[in-house]
């Protein structure tokens, strides 16, 4: 459904993405993993229009992708960025509303916030606290359940476990398989290799800008080079 | 004596009001101080003289006329400047600079245009004044107070229960997620001028109908600075609480002590909230916006 080609992209000087290739077929979950400074998230700001890339082209579902963000997200692709950046001084529900901001199905909008708050128990209690008064934890659950509400075609997720205990991030990885299930196919971006290949079906491993090894999640755990550079065994 | 001054002080309060919260949604978008914002206050003002002595309308339709050319006017800033200086990704000085440029540009124009001198609305109120026991109370005023009232409830309803006001605190609290998730933050913006810049040309109009109409009256933009920082930078419900105790203040001092300590006062006032309490009587966070 997405399909990526020749992406290119820098900051002023600084090449970010030299040449990147990708794909995300209907229904799975693709992680992109890579060290700090891999291009990671240049590569999502690509997708998501925030930034224009230098050279390449982006379909998705057979279109060549829009070029403003709300366009964007209108088009089914939203993205839950690095650090939850979630709006401090609204309150929780006020923030999941921001999540629907493009829709119009009210009754479909309501059929979700159920669903976000079967996922969440926890937001559902906290819904008129304000976002920045919550745990890092409960920000993430946020950052999440504010994607869902736009309910997407294709979900990417920048580093969700990023500075939580394992036990929320074994939450919130269960979540994105459940999220999976219900038909939003996902792209995951991590650092937490192994988390991210026990739930992903295939997997690119991105350096220094580059795609430098692709395949399925048995492939990627299957490769000796790997394994050394980002599983520590 | 005092309750007559206080009726005073909360209608110009209102009219510092409906320039200020204008000013301060900007600034909370923005993150800059729109010193034109006064000027766009005494453009309405000259557009709706204007429409009476040019085009001989009606009072009533000179002042929709003198607001929606303000609206306009406000609306051109952002386009002309503040728009481009933002996707160039330039410092937040840069925007200050264009709106002091804009401001000066439009106070030497208006003054070449319709000359220094004081021009005078016709007069459209039966009586300027009601007895309610022994007070007497200016009916302009009253009318001020009235029409400020109705308005500023107004935009706190636009501002919290509308998804138009969502999306405005939202892309204040954060403007690149707001983006991100799908609001049109220009069109958000644009619309933020459009309401500020109506906000501030109903204002004109009354600070016309109560001071006549010249060239430098856009430096009331000063007082709606003031009374932002008084309530709290960016914070709408700051920027009334703000402006209603700046004009109470004013009032009394000139009433009370002498009317030529009102501009001391006042600024006296901005700079004892800058040293002792920066986050302003409403106590909203400034450091977190930086
Ligand atoms: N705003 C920016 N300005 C300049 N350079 C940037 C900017 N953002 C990222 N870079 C550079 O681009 C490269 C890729 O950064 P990116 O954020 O995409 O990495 P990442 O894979 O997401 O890393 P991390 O895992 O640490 O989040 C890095 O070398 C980084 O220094
Ligand atoms: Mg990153």
């Amino acid at each position: 459904m997405l399909k990526i080609e020749g992406l290119k992209a820098a900051y002023g000087g600084i090449k970010a993405l030299k040449k990147v290739d990708m794909n995300v077929n209907e229904g799975e979950i693709v992680a992109v993993l890579g060290a700090n400074g891999a291009g990671k998230s240049t590569l999502l700001k690509c997708i998501s229009s925030v930034m224009k890339p230098a050279e390449g082209t982006i379909t998705f579902l057979d279109k060549p992708l829009p070029t403003k963000p709300f366009e964007v997200v209108g088009a089914g692709l939203v993205h839950v960025p690095e650090g939850r950046q979630i709006f401090a001084k609204l309150t929780v529900t006020e923030n999941l509303r921001v999540g629907h901001v493009l829709r119009t199905d009210t009754a479909e909008i309501k059929k979700d916030y159920e669903r976000v708050f079967e996922y969440f128990p926890r937001l559902k209690e906290r819904e008129n606290q304000y976002g920045g008064l919550l745990s890092g934890g409960e920000q993430q659950m946020l950052a999440v359940a504010r994607g869902i509400m736009a309910r997407p075609k294709l979900m990417m997720l920048d580093e969700p476990s990023l500075g939580l205990a394992p036990i929320i991030v074994d939450q919130i990885f269960e979540i994105i398989q459940e999220i999976n299930r219900y038909g939003t196919s996902i792209m995951l971006v991590e650092q937490n290799a192994m988390k991210a290949l026990s739930v992903c079906d295939r997997a690119y491993i991105l350096n220094v800008g580059e795609v430098e090894l692709s395949g399925t999640r048995e492939e990627v755990l299957a490769n000796e080079s790997l394994s050394k550079a980002y599983l520590g065994d | 004596m005092f309750f007559q001054q206080l009726i005073t002080g909360l209608s110009i309060g209102g009219v510092y009001a409906l320039i200020a919260t204008g000013y301060s949604l900007v600034y909370s978008l923005l993150d800059f101080s729109n010193w034109a914002h006064g000027e766009v206050a005494m453009l309405g003002a000259y557009v709706a003289f204007m429409a009476i002595s040019a085009l001989n309308l009606p009072f009533l339709a000179a002042v929709v006329l003198g607001i929606a050319g303000a609206a306009l006017i406000s609306l051109f800033n952002e386009r002309l400047a503040y728009r481009r200086i933002r996707h160039n990704k330039s410092p937040n000085m840069f925007l200050m600079i264009a709106a002091m440029g804009l401001s000066t540009t439009y106070q030497n124009a208006a003054t070449l245009v319709f000359g220094a001198k004081f021009k005078q609305y016709p007069n459209v109120l039966p009586i300027s004044s009601v007895s309610i026991g022994n007070l007497r109370i200016g009916v302009l005023d009253l009318v001020s107070l009235i029409i400020t009232a109705v308005v500023l409830v107004v935009l706190i309803i636009v501002i919290n229960k509308t998804k138009f006001g969502l999306n405005v605190r939202a892309i204040a609290c954060n403007s690149q997620t707001a983006d991100l998730l799908g609001i049109k933050v220009d069109k958000c913006i644009a619309t933020v001028f459009l309401l500020a810049g109506a906000l501030a040309g109903c204002a004109g109009i009354l600070l016309g109908m109560k001071y006549n109409v010249y060239p430098t009256m856009g430096n009331v933009g000063v007082k709606a600075f003031i009374a932002s920082v008084l309530g709290g930078l960016g914070s709408v419900p700051g920027a009334i609480v703000g402006a209603l105790l700046l004009g109470v203040i004013e009032t009394l001092a000139s009433g009370y002590l002498s009317s030529g300590l009102r501009d001391l006062i006042s600024f006296t006032l901005l700079i004892v909230i800058l040293l002792v309490r920066p986050a302003g009587l409403m106590g909203v966070d400034v450091q977190e916006k930086a």
